[in-house]
């Protein structure tokens, strides 16, 4: 049963998940296909491990709940994409909200997140870059994340965001531009 | 070899962000965003499985089927239906639809019920005075003579 599932496509997997009764095998298999990516980009996002694991618990959560109305209009991976995205950018906002209250705090533990012993071999260049990256708004971010590290097209990335090709090529330029703005401030 | 313009396009980005920071500093990034808990990726199954068997487990208190709402939906929508009609029927009822006027009853008709009447009223009266232990003689002589006191 095994080998057969991990011969199917993603396709074929979603299939079997939305017509079969035992649909923890074809979820199971999914999940660990998508697992790792889905991770990294959440992380990258929010860069502490407990909210990533926190994140992608709710994105798989979502997936088993959702994946029966799935109608393959788009992959599997750009629609798993766009949950993560929507996902994070739930989070962020409700974090964003009770860091409005203790900002001097918050801008403390992050200078000393990135300098400390998480990030060993952090150098001056890598800590400015991850400033930046998180002075970046949201959509900006998650863009440039998907973009730079994930390689994906302008195709995809509108379809995850919900904008045009268009829009997307902005948020990565803009991305870049503010990068730029923070790292001369600095 | 002719590159894929879409993988032209990517790479251009690609060294337009790096000419900003260094592409070791990007490394450094995506090195710490993969660095996760030892086995983190081999539990992470069993994890989420876990959640989604409790979550499935969990049903709601009433849960009604879908021809169940709909039964419920009409069923209040008949008694909805059903007082509007009634009140509007009564308002008919109470309008001229069965009113009588006094011109519609003869004369006789009316005699007929106010000696009826009379004559019940009086029952009345001897009752209530029986009840009292006295008959209606004394006390018409009762009030006669308070009548002269009062004069």
């Amino acid at each position: 049963m095994s080998n057969f599932i991990d011969m199917l496509n993603d396709q074929e997997l979603i299939l079997q998940f939305q017509q079969s009764s035992n649909k923890e095998a074809a979820y199971t298999q999914l999940l660990k296909r998508h697992q790792q990516k889905v991770y990294y980009q959440i992380k990258r996002m929010v860069t502490e491990h407990a909210d990533a694991d926190d994140i992608a618990q709710q994105v798989w959560i979502k997936v088993w709940t959702k994946l029966d109305g799935f109608k393959m209009e788009s992959e599997f991976s750009t629609w798993l994409f766009r949950v993560a995205y929507n996902e994070t950018l739930n989070f962020l906002q409700k974090q964003k909200k009770q860091a409005i209250q203790s900002q001097t705090e918050d801008n403390l533990d992050y200078e000393n997140a990135v300098s400390g012993t998480d990030h060993p071999k952090s150098s001056q260049i890598q800590i400015a870059l991850e400033q930046a990256i998180q002075q970046l708004p949201e959509k900006q971010r998650f863009v440039f994340m998907l973009r730079y590290f994930e390689e994906l097209n302008y195709e995809k990335i509108a379809e995850i965001t919900g904008t045009t090709v268009g829009g997307a090529k902005a948020n990565f330029h803009q991305a870049i531009k503010k990068m730029e703005e923070i790292l001369k401030k600095d | 070899m002719q590159k894929n313009p879409d993988h032209i396009e990517l790479l251009e980005d690609k060294a337009i962000a790096e000419k900003l920071f260094s592409s070791d500093a990007f490394e450094g990034f995506e090195n710490s965003a993969k660095s996760v808990p030892a086995d983190y990726f081999n539990h992470f199954e069993t994890k989420v499985l876990g959640e989604i068997n409790q979550f499935k487990k969990v049903k709601p208190l009433f849960s009604i089927p879908k021809w169940g709402q709909i039964a419920i939906a009409a069923s209040f929508f008949t008694i909805v239906a059903a007082t509007f009609i009634f009140i509007e029927s009564n308002k008919k009822d109470n309008g001229s639809g069965y009113a009588v006027t006094l011109n519609d009853i003869t004369t006789a008709e009316i005699d007929a019920y106010v000696s009826e009447n009379e004559e019940l009223a009086e029952i009345d009266w001897q009752s209530e005075i029986n009840k009292e232990g006295k008959n209606l003689e004394t006390l018409t002589t009762y009030l006669i003579q308070d009548t002269n006191i009062s004069q």
